[in-house]
C-alpha cells in the first residue's frame, strides 16, 4: 500500500519530466519551400511569416508584382503561413491547406515539404 | 691459394652485397593551411551564401615509387548575403566540416619544386545555429569526392620543411529531402573550388 502511494508520486514526477512533444521541433537534412504571388490591389512590399508553433522558419516581403520565395529548415508539426491582411481565397498544389478561423494565415499540413500558391487573394 | 683468396673474396662481395635492407621506406608528413573556397553553379550554397574562408589540418603516406594516402580535416566559415535570408531561412551563418580521404601521387620536378595531384572521397557536415532554440544545431550531412593538385617549394637543404599552395574541386551531395526535385536539388548539391595554402614538415 505504501510503495503503491510512492510510485504514483513517482510516475506524476516523471511525467511531468517528459518532454512535451506538442511543441513543433526542427528536423534535420530537411527543407520546407513556399513560392507563390499575391493577388491584390497594391501587391508590393507585403510582410509574411512562416512558423511552425513559436518557431520562426523564415519571412520575407513580397517583391513588385506580388511573388514571393520562402524557404526554411524543416519542422515536425503543423506550418502556419501568415499575413497582415486578411485572406479572401487562395489556390494552392496541396489540397490540405486551409484557412484559419481568423483568415490572417493559411495552415499548411504537417507531411509535405513543397509548396506552390498560385494565387492568394488579399482583403485591402 | 691466390685463387681460393679471389673465391672468398668474390663470395663475400657477392652474398654481402645481396644482403640489402628491407625496410618499409614510407615517409608521413603533416601540414597546416588556410583555405577560400567558392561553391559554383545554382544552388543555395552558391547563391545565397558569400564564399568560404576556413583552415585545414592533414597528413600524408608517402611510398618511394611516389604514390601515396593523406587526409584532410577542414573547417570553412560563411555568412548569409544579404537579401538571401528569406530563402535560406531564419538559421545562422553555417559551420562546413570537410574530410578528404584521398589518393595521392607525388611528382618531383627538381630538388627544390615537386608536383601533387590527389583525388579520393570527402565526407561533409554543414551545421546552422538555431536562432529560435538554443544551444541546437541544424545539421545536414554529405558526402562526394574530390580532385586536387599543389605545388610543393622545399625550404631547407634536408627536405624537412616546405611550403605549399594548391587548388581543389569538391563535389558536393547532402541528403536534405524535399518533394520538389528542384528544390532537393538546389539546396542538395554543389561544387565547391577552393584555393589554399600552407606549411609542410616532412618526418
Amino acid at each position: 500500500m505504501r510503495t503503491a502511494f510512492l510510485s504514483c508520486h513517482l510516475l506524476g514526477i516523471i511525467f511531468l519530466m517528459s518532454p512535451n512533444s506538442c511543441q513543433p521541433e526542427y528536423r534535420d537534412n530537411s527543407r520546407i519551400f513556399v513560392e507563390g504571388k499575391i493577388i491584390s490591389q497594391n501587391p508590393a512590399n507585403l510582410p509574411m511569416k512562416l512558423y511552425a508553433g513559436t518557431i520562426l522558419i523564415t519571412e520575407t516581403t513580397s517583391s513588385l508584382d506580388g511573388s514571393f520565395k520562402l524557404g526554411g529548415p524543416g519542422t515536425t508539426g503543423e506550418k502556419e503561413l501568415s499575413f497582415n491582411k486578411k485572406i479572401t481565397s487562395f489556390s494552392s498544389n496541396e489540397n490540405g491547406c486551409k484557412l484559419s478561423y481568423d483568415s490572417l494565415s493559411i495552415y499548411l499540413p504537417v507531411d509535405k515539404s513543397y509548396f506552390n500558391f498560385a494565387q492568394i487573394s488579399l482583403k485591402q | 691459394m691466390k685463387n681460393l683468396l679471389l673465391l672468398f673474396l668474390l663470395i663475400s662481395t657477392f652474398v654481402f652485397s645481396q644482403k640489402k635492407k628491407y625496410k618499409l621506406d614510407v615517409v608521413s608528413n603533416i601540414e597546416a593551411k588556410v583555405i577560400a573556397m567558392k561553391p559554383i553553379g545554382n544552388n543555395s550554397l552558391a547563391k545565397n551564401l558569400e564564399p568560404f574562408y576556413g583552415f585545414a589540418f592533414g597528413g600524408n603516406l608517402m611510398t618511394p615509387i611516389n604514390f601515396g594516402i593523406g587526409v584532410d580535416y577542414s573547417m570553412l566559415f560563411s555568412n548569409v548575403i544579404f537579401g538571401k535570408e528569406n530563402i535560406y531561412g531564419n538559421i545562422g551563418s553555417p559551420k562546413l566540416t570537410v574530410i578528404d580521404l584521398f589518393l595521392t601521387h607525388r611528382e618531383n620536378i627538381s630538388d627544390d619544386f615537386k608536383v601533387e595531384e590527389m583525388a579520393g572521397f570527402s565526407y561533409y557536415s554543414q551545421s546552422n545555429l538555431y536562432l529560435d532554440q538554443d544551444k541546437s544545431k541544424y545539421k545536414n550531412s554529405g558526402m562526394g569526392f574530390n580532385l586536387g593538385g599543389k605545388i610543393l617549394y622545399i625550404l631547407d637543404p634536408l627536405g624537412y620543411q616546405a611550403v605549399f599552395i594548391g587548388g581543389k574541386v569538391n563535389f558536393y551531395y547532402n541528403n536534405i529531402y524535399n518533394e520538389n526535385p528542384e528544390i532537393q536539388k538546389y539546396f542538395g548539391r554543389s561544387t565547391f573550388l577552393s584555393l589554399n595554402m600552407g606549411y609542410r614538415f616532412n618526418f
